[in-house]
């Protein structure tokens, strides 16, 4: 439910998808081999079943970087300014939630894979059926690039000061 | 190692896969570079920010568990009427039976009538009979004899 919660970053989509991967996995018991733990064979139906929801959200909406400089502007360095007044928690993960989807989805995946969801660099191998040097270039990559798309919108106060 | 070597092995501190020479590395370089510090700082701010623990109540939970234990016995397969096992039992014998039947009654059928076509019989019956018509009072009469070397 929590690694829903950080793919689609809204509360009624994850808990949904949460229950659709529950039902898969049900019904998909059978195919679990054991090659894997049953902790990453969970987390990869889990990351794949977010990813189709994500496409098929990103049919009706995909936000650019230059969208979110241009609507959002304020509420992203609001987000990241530690004299501004606090935003609800739900508009919080809304403008989090937008400000991921400016990343290609394996980007994503894999930031929540390991930023929230703490999995070793061998579990999210796993998962995203990938090399481990593959993981820590894709993880590299993706840090990188959040840290480039969000430049602007940090200034340096909030760095030292939001430690 | 140079700086931008550095830059690249950075953030992988978060996840702890440096080896011990690398963290030397990495520790003895951070003082001296304000850049690669500022680097570190931001991330934290952006992984706290943007990947939030996330917590649920126990009364979540649970209600979350229910939901899913009712969707599973509502859309359980085995319950339902065309279910795997239904279908294994019945559909596919049913199906097969069916098959079997269409290709005997298309296959094999017609071969057997050919022996006793309309046209094999009437061949078979002008070759011993001849025909012959008569004409009584303006009735056209049908009549037929045994050919020659008809015998019966």
């Amino acid at each position: 439910m929590g690694y829903c919660l950080s793919m689609l970053q809204n509360h009624t989509e994850a808990e949904e998808a949460a229950q659709d991967v529950f039902v898969k996995a049900y019904r998909s018991l059978g195919k679990f081999k054991g090659n894997s733990s049953f902790s990453t064979w969970l987390y990869r139906i889990t990351a794949n079943h977010c990813l189709d929801v994500l496409r098929k959200r990103n049919r009706r909406r995909t936000v650019s970087l230059d969208t979110l400089v241009e609507e959002e502007g304020d509420h992203v360095h609001h987000l990241f300014s530690t004299s501004a007044v606090a935003a609800s928690q739900m508009e919080n993960r809304d403008l989090a939630g937008k400000i991921l989807s400016t990343l290609p989805q394996d980007y994503r995946t894999i930031l929540t894979l390991r930023e929230a969801e703490g999995l070793e660099y061998q579990e999210i191998a796993e998962v995203m059926e990938c090399s481990l040097d593959a993981v820590k270039g894709r993880l590299s990559r993706a840090r990188k690039q959040l840290q480039e798309n969000l430049r602007h919108f940090i200034q340096e106060k909030d760095v030292y000061t939001g430690e | 190692m140079n700086h931008e070597a550095i830059q690249q092995k950075l953030l992988a501190l978060f996840d702890g896969p440096l080896t011990e020479k690398e963290r030397k590395l990495v520790d003895s370089h951070l003082p001296q570079c304000a850049e690669c510090r500022r680097a570190i700082a931001e991330w934290k701010v952006v992984s706290r920010k943007l990947f939030p623990a996330q917590a649920f109540s126990e009364a979540s939970e649970d209600f979350f568990v229910l939901k899913v234990m009712n969707r599973l016995e509502s859309a359980d397969p085995k319950s339902g009427f065309f279910s795997r096992g239904f279908a294994l039992r019945w559909l596919v014998p049913l199906l097969g039976s069916a098959a079997v039947a269409a290709w005997v009654f298309f296959t094999i059928l017609p071969d057997s009538t050919e022996l006793v076509s309309p046209t094999n019989v009437e061949t078979a019956f002008s070759s011993n009979f001849s025909y012959g018509t008569s004409t009584n009072n303006g009735i056209t009469l049908a009549s037929y004899s045994p050919a020659d070397d008809y015998t019966p």
